[in-house]
């Protein structure tokens, strides 16, 4: 039950998942089989948090996440 | 005469009318930076760039004693940590028990290095001591009889004050928090209602809205090693609802994952359930029947991200560079000669199989487990570079790894007891620390360690 993301953005920061912080912007990461809720805490980014079914992601075919500077 | 008989009988009422299990202390406010966590811990002497996870099975004394002999060898064994040579015990950051297994965990958990001492209380009122006889001797005690007549004390009560008395005092969570040092200790039991494991942390009783800290250490060994039918339930006080008790944010996403991921779906059902109001109470059993080798909380925490401390958090945010999971498995195998004889085994034999037939069968499943999430996260990481390169060292210290085979049957063939021959005990103090240093795994762990070429694996074995 293990997934791959990646969340972009414009500098390195740590990522949410559910409220903890649980990898590194730019960073691919692992994250358990789920719904989840990404965000990146007090920085100030579009959107403010994505909620995602993350399934049948691989390694090399993680999940891209994006957030954008506002 | 009448008059007589009246007295005793209203002092017999008194003494079972009192007789109760400890309560525990209801949580003023939820307050998830206070407790008996693991980010409470101090995390200066003891770093995270080299995680390592103990986990004890259950199994009486033998189990006790493999465990002991373990954090021996640890003790002994030094290991180069940016050019300093640190001693391995000391760079244990959790260690996870079940039932025999709870008993040296709580010990060094408490007090340290004073378990090694060879008049240590461990060793005279454990280790070497008739702790089985105690727990008969105190059920002729005729004070108990009355005690026992009350339906909220039970045979488990009893057990933990012997344990308090032979090796805990009085000592609380409370205790083991103001410590503030590692290895974090999770000692397990079974929620028998969920069919779960029950873990003594705070963030367990966070959603009981009950104070760990109030609770006594001789307590959760008790509920740990509180084998069925021959101890009653132990039972620990719920006050959900009544403490500001905020939900983790993974709980309500994970309510929509029973189709692809139900394990998460349970996990946050139970979470859920925790917190219903008309739960008021949690009956414990021993934490062999969820989990008779201590390895499914660590196993949870390398696969999840929700759990609190999560492991796999840790190694994403790039803070463990070399995981060491080190497993002791006193697992037995006593021969049978059922399948020599047409006559059906006895009731006795058969409850004894269910017993434990299951329970060894998950064990098995667990081991299994923790081999194939090692192996997809290595595979991971050599399929992308990108992934924070961790190192996985997996040391298994059981009685299958002994190579003589006469040697390994005299193993497997002790008994599980809490009354073992002082020759049983000081054999399993040595064999565990001579299947520990034979392993590959730990010899490369405190040698040369991995090889880091590219696309090499980083896990062993």
């Amino acid at each position: 039950m293990d997934q791959y993301v990646k969340v972009t953005f414009h500098c390195r920061c740590a990522v949410l998942v559910d409220g903890v912080e649980a990898g590194f912007t730019n960073k691919i990461f692992q994250v358990e089989t789920g719904k989840h809720v990404f965000d990146l805490g007090t920085n100030p980014c579009n959107p403010t948090n994505h909620t995602i079914d993350v399934c049948n992601t691989l390694p090399d075919k993680p999940l891209v996440i994006i957030f954008e500077k506002v | 005469m009448r008059a007589t008989r009246l007295l005793a009988a209203f002092l017999v009422a008194l003494v079972s009318a009192c007789a109760s299990f400890p309560e525990t202390k209801q949580l003023a406010t939820y307050d998830k930076t206070q407790g008996y966590r693991y980010d409470s811990l101090d995390a200066k002497e003891n770093k995270e760039d080299l995680f390592v996870v103990v986990s004890f099975s259950g199994g009486g004394t033998r189990a006790g004693a493999l465990a002991y002999g373990v954090l021996e060898k640890l003790r002994a064994t030094t290991i180069d940590i940016d050019g300093e040579r640190r001693n391995l015990l000391k760079e244990v950051d959790v260690i996870s028990s079940v039932s025999g297994g709870s008993f040296p965990t709580a010990y060094y958990g408490l007090y340290g290095d004073e378990i090694f001492d060879s008049n240590s209380r461990f060793q005279r009122n454990f280790l070497y001591h008739n702790i089985q006889s105690d727990l008969i001797f105190s059920l002729f005690n005729p004070y108990n009889w009355f005690r026992l007549m009350s339906p909220e004390f039970g045979r488990i009560e009893l057990a933990q004050e012997l344990y308090q008395d032979l090796l805990f005092d009085g000592a609380t969570f409370r205790n083991l928090e103001q410590r503030h040092r590692k290895p974090f200790l999770m000692i397990n039991a079974t929620d028998m209602v969920k069919g779960a494991q029950f873990t003594f942390t705070q963030a367990q009783f966070d959603p009981l809205c009950a104070d760990l800290g109030s609770v006594k250490i001789a307590r959760a060994v008790a509920a740990s090693s509180n084998f069925p039918v021959a101890f009653s339930p132990l039972t620990i006080n719920s006050y959900p609802g009544s403490c500001n008790y905020v939900e983790p944010r993974w709980v309500e996403p994970a309510l929509h994952d029973l189709d692809i991921n139900p394990d998460r779906y349970y996990r946050a059902r139970m979470l859920r359930t925790y917190q219903e109001k008309e739960h008021k109470y949690v009956h414990l059993l021993d934490g062999g029947v969820a989990d008779n080798i201590g390895l499914r909380g660590p196993l949870t925490s390398m696969r999840s991200n929700d759990v609190e401390g999560s492991i796999l958090n840790k190694i994403n945010l790039e803070k463990i560079k070399k995981l060491v999971l080190i497993t002791v498995d006193a697992k037995n195998e006593i021969p049978s000669k059922l399948d020599q004889s047409a006559s059906a085994p006895g009731t006795a034999t058969v409850i004894n199989s269910i017993s434990t037939v299951p329970l060894d069968n998950y064990s098995f499943d667990t081991l299994e487990l923790i081999k194939d999430t090692i192996r997809r996260r290595d595979d991971a990481q050599r399929t992308q570079p990108d992934l924070h390169q961790l190192e996985i060292y997996r040391i298994y210290v059981g009685f299958d790894q002994i190579k003589d085979a006469a040697e390994r049957k005299a193993f497997f063939e002790i008994d599980t007891s809490f009354n073992l021959p002082k020759e049983q005990v000081d054999a399993l103090r040595r064999k565990a620390g001579d299947i520990l240093a034979q392993s590959p795994c730990f010899q490369k762990l405190i040698g040369p360690g991995m090889k880091k070429t590219k696309g090499a694996s980083l896990a062993c074995p």
